[in-house]
C-alpha cells in the first residue's frame, strides 16, 4: 500500500472534506436564510421544493441553510483549535527536547498533569469555568490538546538532537534557532502532519460535543452539535432533524480519520504495509 | 515490593497534583466568581456570606491548605444550589456511573474481541476489511448522536427498550452500548495490531508445524499474548470512558456523576463542579495506577529493572 496509487477511499475522503471546506467557506455568499423563522414550516419534513430540501427545524428555519452555516463554524473552530495546539505543542516540544534540563522537566510535568485528567472532562471544566461561547471552547480545546503535539515533538527532537547532521550544523557555526528551524523541524513534518490531521478529527468531535452540552456556539447561531442537541428533543415528531446533522458530522469525522490513516501509511515507514 | 511502593508513591503524587491543579483552575476564572454564582443583583450580605463560605476572604496559600485539609476529611464543601454537602450528592450519584462504566467496559471487550481477531486473521480479505471499516466508523460515531439514534431505533420505532432513565436492567442497555462502541473500536484496533505481531512469532510457526489446530494456535498462542498490552490501553481508555459518560448520561438522563457535572456547569454551582471533577479525575488516576500495577504483575518483563 505504501507509496502506491491513492485508493478510492482516500479520494472519497478528500471529496467529502473538499465539499465541506468549500461550502463552509462560501456560505456567507450563498443565498441562505439560517436565522429566518417561518411558522408555517415548523419541523417540516424534507420536501422537493426550495427552502425545504432537508426539512425545517422547530422554528421553521431551513435545515440545509443551518447545516451550511454550522459547517462554517465547525471548520473555523477546528482550524483555530488545531493551529493553536500545534503552535503551542511544537514550540514547547522543541524547547523541552532541545534544551533538556529544567525546561524539559517542567514540560514533562505539565504534559503528565494534563494527561492525568480524562481529556473531555478537563475541556468541560475549562469551558464551564470560562462560560459558554465559542472562543472559550477554542481556548479549552487548545489547553487540553497541545499535549499530543508536545510529546511527539519532544520525543523526536530527543533522538534527532544527537544525530550527526545536527552535530555537523553546530560545528559549522549554525545558531540554535537555525538548527531547530532548518535541521530538526523539517524532519518532523511528516509525523506532525499525521498528528495534525488526527487532531482535527478530535477537535471536530469535541467542539460538537461541547456545543451539544450547551457550552459552544450559542443560539440562535447554528452549529452541528447544537443542531443534534435540538434534533434529539424532537426525535418523535421530526427524526430528520436528528439524522441529517449527525450524518454530516459523521461523514466529516470519518473522512478526516481515513485521511489521517492513509497519510500515516504513506509517510511513516514503520507502519506495516 | 519496592515496585509496589514506587508505583503507589507515583500515583499519590499524581493525585495530589490533580487536586492542586483543579484548585488553581477554579480560582483562575476571569471575573468575580461570587458575582457569577449569585448574579449581579445579589445583596451585600449574601455576597459576604458566600465569600466567607468559600473562604475567598483568606489568602491563596491559606485557601489551598484549607482545601487540602477538607479533602483529607472527604469534605467537598457545600453545594450552592442544593444547600447540602457536595460529598453527599456525589456519593448518591456514584453507583449509577460505576454501573454504566462497568457495563460499557464489558460490552466493549465483547465487541472488540471478534473484531480484532477478524482484522488480524482475515487481514485484506472481505471479513477483515469489513471489521476495519467498522472500527473506523465506531471511532467516528460521536456518542451524542449515536445515543439518540439508538433511542430512535430501539426505543421509539421498535419499542424494545426504555427511552431514558434508570428504572430497570433494560434501561442500562442503550447507554452502555452508546458508551461501548467507541471504546470497542479502539480496543479492537489495538488487539489486531498485537495479534498480527504475536501470530508472526517463531513459536507460533512451531505450533503450526507440529500440527496444532488453527483455533488453538489462535487462542493459546495469539490472543492470550495479544491481550496483555491491551490492558495498558484499557487504563488510558478509561479516561475516554469517563469523559464519554458525561455526554452519555446527559443523553439518557442517567442519574450519574457525568450528568451532575453538566448540571453543575449550567447552574454555575462551582463547589459542586469542583467536587464532581475531583472525584472523576481522582478515580481515573487511581485506576491508571492500579492498571500499571496489574500489568507489572501479569508481565514479568516489566518488573525487571
Amino acid at each position: 500500500m505504501s507509496g502506491g496509487r491513492p485508493s478510492r477511499r482516500l479520494w472519497a475522503a478528500l471529496a467529502v472534506l473538499g465539499l465541506w471546506a468549500v461550502l463552509a467557506l462560501l456560505s456567507p455568499w450563498l443565498p441562505l436564510a439560517p436565522d429566518t423563522p417561518r411558522l408555517d414550516q415548523v419541523l417540516a419534513p424534507p420536501a422537493w421544493q426550495p427552502g425545504q430540501w432537508l426539512g425545517c427545524d422547530e422554528l421553521g428555519r431551513p435545515l440545509l441553510d443551518r447545516l451550511l452555516a454550522g459547517a462554517r463554524v465547525s471548520l473555523l473552530v477546528v482550524l483555530q483549535v488545531v493551529a493553536g495546539q500545534a503552535v503551542l505543542g511544537i514550540g514547547a516540544g522543541l524547547l523541552g527536547g532541545y534544551l533538556g534540563g529544567l525546561p524539559d522537566r517542567a514540560l514533562r510535568a505539565l504534559t503528565d498533569l494534563t494527561l492525568a485528567f480524562p481529556g473531555l472532562l478537563l475541556a468541560l471544566l475549562l469551558a464551564g469555568l470560562l462560560g459558554p461561547g465559542i472562543d472559550n471552547v477554542v481556548i479549552a480545546l487548545v489547553a487540553v490538546g497541545w499535549v499530543g503535539f508536545a510529546r511527539l515533538t519532544r520525543a523526536q527532537v530527543l533522538s534527532l538532537r544527537r544525530s550527526d547532521h545536527v552535530a555537523a550544523a553546530l560545528a559549522l557555526g549554525c545558531g540554535h534557532g537555525r538548527v531547530l528551524g532548518r535541521h530538526v523541524l523539517p524532519l518532523l513534518a511528516a509525523p506532525l502532519l499525521v498528528e495534525a490531521v488526527l487532531a482535527c478529527a478530535g477537535a471536530i468531535t469535541a467542539e460538537a460535543g461541547l456545543s451539544f452540552l450547551g457550552l459552544g456556539v450559542q443560539p440562535p447561531q447554528a452549529s452541528w452539535g447544537g443542531l443534534i442537541r435540538e434534533g434529539a428533543r424532537y426525535l418523535l415528531v421530526a427524526p430528520h432533524y436528528l439524522l441529517l446533522p449527525g450524518l454530516a458530522l459523521v461523514a466529516v469525522i470519518y473522512a478526516v480519520s481515513v485521511l489521517g490513516e492513509q497519510l500515516r501509511r504513506r509517510l511513516d515507514p514503520r507502519w506495516p504495509a | 515490593m519496592s515496585l509496589l511502593l514506587r508505583r503507589l508513591g507515583a500515583t499519590a503524587g499524581t493525585l495530589l497534583a490533580v487536586l492542586v491543579a483543579v484548585f488553581v483552575l477554579v480560582r483562575l476564572v476571569p471575573g468575580d466568581p461570587v458575582e457569577v454564582m449569585l448574579g449581579e443583583r445579589a445583596s451585600g450580605a449574601d455576597r459576604a456570606q458566600l465569600v466567607a463560605q468559600l473562604g475567598l476572604d483568606r489568602s491563596l496559600p491559606a485557601q489551598l491548605v484549607g482545601y487540602l485539609h477538607d479533602l483529607a476529611r472527604l469534605d467537598l464543601g457545600q453545594s450552592l444550589r442544593y444547600r447540602v454537602p457536595v460529598a453527599d450528592l456525589v456519593a448518591a450519584r456514584l453507583p449509577a456511573t460505576l454501573q454504566l462504566a462497568a457495563a460499557g467496559l464489558a460490552l466493549a471487550l465483547v465487541l472488540a474481541l471478534p473484531l480484532g481477531v477478524a482484522m488480524a486473521v482475515r487481514g485484506s480479505a472481505p471479513g477483515g476489511r469489513l471489521a476495519a471499516a467498522f472500527t473506523l466508523l465506531g471511532l467516528a460515531l460521536p456518542s451524542f448522536w449515536l445515543g439518540p439514534l439508538l433511542v430512535l431505533v430501539f426505543a421509539v420505532q421498535l419499542g424494545w427498550l426504555p427511552v431514558a432513565g434508570r428504572e430497570s436492567a433494560a434501561s442500562l442497555v442503550l447507554p452502555a452500548l452508546t458508551l461501548a462502541v467507541g471504546l470497542a473500536a479502539v480496543l479492537a484496533r489495538q488487539l489486531a495490531a498485537n495479534l498480527s505481531e504475536a501470530l508472526a512469532a517463531d513459536h507460533v510457526r512451531t505450533a503450526r508445524a507440529k500440527g496444532l489446530a488453527p483455533a488453538q494456535v489462535l487462542w493459546r498462542h495469539g490472543v492470550r499474548n495479544a491481550l496483555l498490552p491491551v490492558v495498558t490501553v484499557f487504563g488510558l481508555q478509561l479516561g475516554a470512558l469517563l469523559g464519554g459518560a458525561v455526554i452519555t448520561e446527559t443523553v439518557f438522563a442517567w442519574p450519574g456523576l457525568g450528568a451532575l457535572t453538566v448540571e453543575a456547569i449550567s447552574v454555575r454551582d462551582y463547589p459542586l463542579l469542583q467536587g464532581c471533577v475531583l472525584v472523576i479525575a481522582g478515580a481515573y488516576v487511581l485506576v491508571n495506577g492500579l492498571t500499571e500495577l496489574a500489568y507489572a504483575w501479569i508481565d514479568p518483563r516489566v518488573r525487571r529493572p
